[in-house]
């Protein structure tokens, strides 16, 4: 029982490798849309909010594709877009540490569970490229 | 209002959001949705992609410390993930079907279901290791161990199915709403599958991230996430949740959860109200 506990503070078990993944992802997401945020306000502060109602889908802002290459060309609005969407990926590429982790445990069930949820994500999220 | 003055106050009410959403133990997406159409006059649906935003923000963030300290039964939340995600698809395609006004009406009942549960008394842990494991449980090792002040308490869950039809149902509330229906997660891993309280919880907020990408995706996709509304929700929410999560383990915040409840329940009447109202 006690190495059981210690090894859940080593870097091999699968939960130790999701949390190291999760503060990364989650930090890079972070300092992204906090400078994206800034160039973002500098941009387009001055506008008025107008979120009373829903305004028709724009491609440079929901569409990975576009997003990316808005951002590329240096449009504020699609960078900080890439923020949020690297925090949207974040569950997928958890889901997908998991997976490898199930794999290599030889836990095949929860192998086949982790591809059908991988699957679900990355169709949403990615499936409109 | 200009846009830097909106993602100002929207920072300082999501930070707010995230603060309480942890120490009442509500959730952040739960308050913030509210928060936005009431206060701030935001259309519901933008507010439920900020719901999504907040809810991984907080997952990913708390999610890592909880599976440090050995909570999350990761088996469990990985089998229950299936449900919820596939869920949290259909409920994101259900939504465009429902006019914005009844889910205004299902967002309060919604409301008001989760304090109630918030009510309900916790299953105390107990080894439960001499009842067999049958089904689900044994097929998929959902037997594990967790720590309390050092000492390791093994716990066996049960009734996998009738937990797991429940997550699906909280996956669909997810999937339309925006919200991490973490009381009804809570409620199939509690009350119905009897494992630990910390570990329901924690396990709760873990899947949390995956049920809300699930649906974040086509969220996003018809345009329902904004990035004037996500920058200030995200960097916002995660910051109030884990400060919040640190006050929790220190204070007692029984009156502040009084008072909040009331608020809750007041914020759930008039969306109702609003929805059946014509609003």
């Amino acid at each position: 029982m006690v190495r059981r506990h210690s090894a859940l503070h080593s870097t091999s078990t699968p939960e130790a490798a999701i949390a190291r993944l999760l503060t990364i992802m989650l930090v890079v997401a972070t300092i992204l849309v906090l400078v994206s945020g800034v160039l973002f306000l500098k941009a387009e502060g001055g506008a008025t909010a107008a979120y009373e109602s829903l305004a028709p889908a724009k491609p440079e802002l929901t569409k990975p594709g576009d997003i990316l290459r808005n951002s590329f060309a240096g449009k504020p609005a699609s960078l900080l877009q890439l923020g949020v969407l690297l925090l949207l990926i974040t569950p997928l590429a958890r889901e997908t540490v998991a997976l490898y982790s199930m794999a290599k445990r030889r836990e095949w069930a929860f192998v086949a569970i982790a591809v059908v949820v991988c699957g679900i994500l990355a169709w949403g999220l990615l499936g409109r490229l | 209002m200009t846009l830097w003055l909106f993602v100002l106050l929207l920072w300082l009410s999501s930070l707010a959001a995230g603060f309480l959403g942890a120490l009442t133990g509500l959730g952040g997406g739960i308050i913030l949705i509210p928060l936005l159409t009431i206060a701030f006059g935001v259309d519901l649906r933008y507010a439920i992609g900020a719901g999504l935003i907040s809810i991984i923000a907080v997952s990913s963030g708390s999610g890592a410390a909880y599976l440090r300290r050995g909570l999350v039964n990761l088996r469990v939340g990985m089998g229950l993930e299936l449900l919820t995600a596939v869920g949290a698809v259909t409920g994101a395609y259900l939504a465009p079907f429902i006019a914005t006004r009844w889910l205004s009406v299902v967002f309060g009942t919604v409301l008001l279901g989760t304090v109630y549960l918030g009510t309900l008394k916790h299953h105390n842990p107990v080894q439960r290791l001499s009842t067999p494991a049958n089904g689900w449980v044994s097929r998929l090792g959902f037997d594990s161990t967790y720590h309390e002040n050092g000492v390791p308490i093994p716990y066996r869950p049960e009734r996998a199915g009738l937990g797991g039809a429940v997550m699906l149902g909280a996956g669909v509330l997810s999937g339309l709403l925006g919200i991490g229906a973490g009381a009804f997660k809570v409620l199939a891993m509690d009350q119905i599958m009897r494992l630990p309280f910390k570990v329901s919880t924690t396990t709760s907020n873990f899947m949390m991230g995956v049920t809300a990408a699930a649906s974040a995706g086509i969220y996003l996709g018809r345009g329902y996430i904004d990035p004037g509304i996500a920058l200030p929700v995200f960097l916002g929410t995660l910051p109030g949740a884990l400060l919040g999560s640190v006050v929790l383990a220190r204070a007692d915040v029984r009156p502040l959860r009084a008072v909040f409840t009331i608020l809750v329940v007041l914020a759930a009447v008039r969306m109702i109200w609003e929805g059946v109202a014509g609003g």
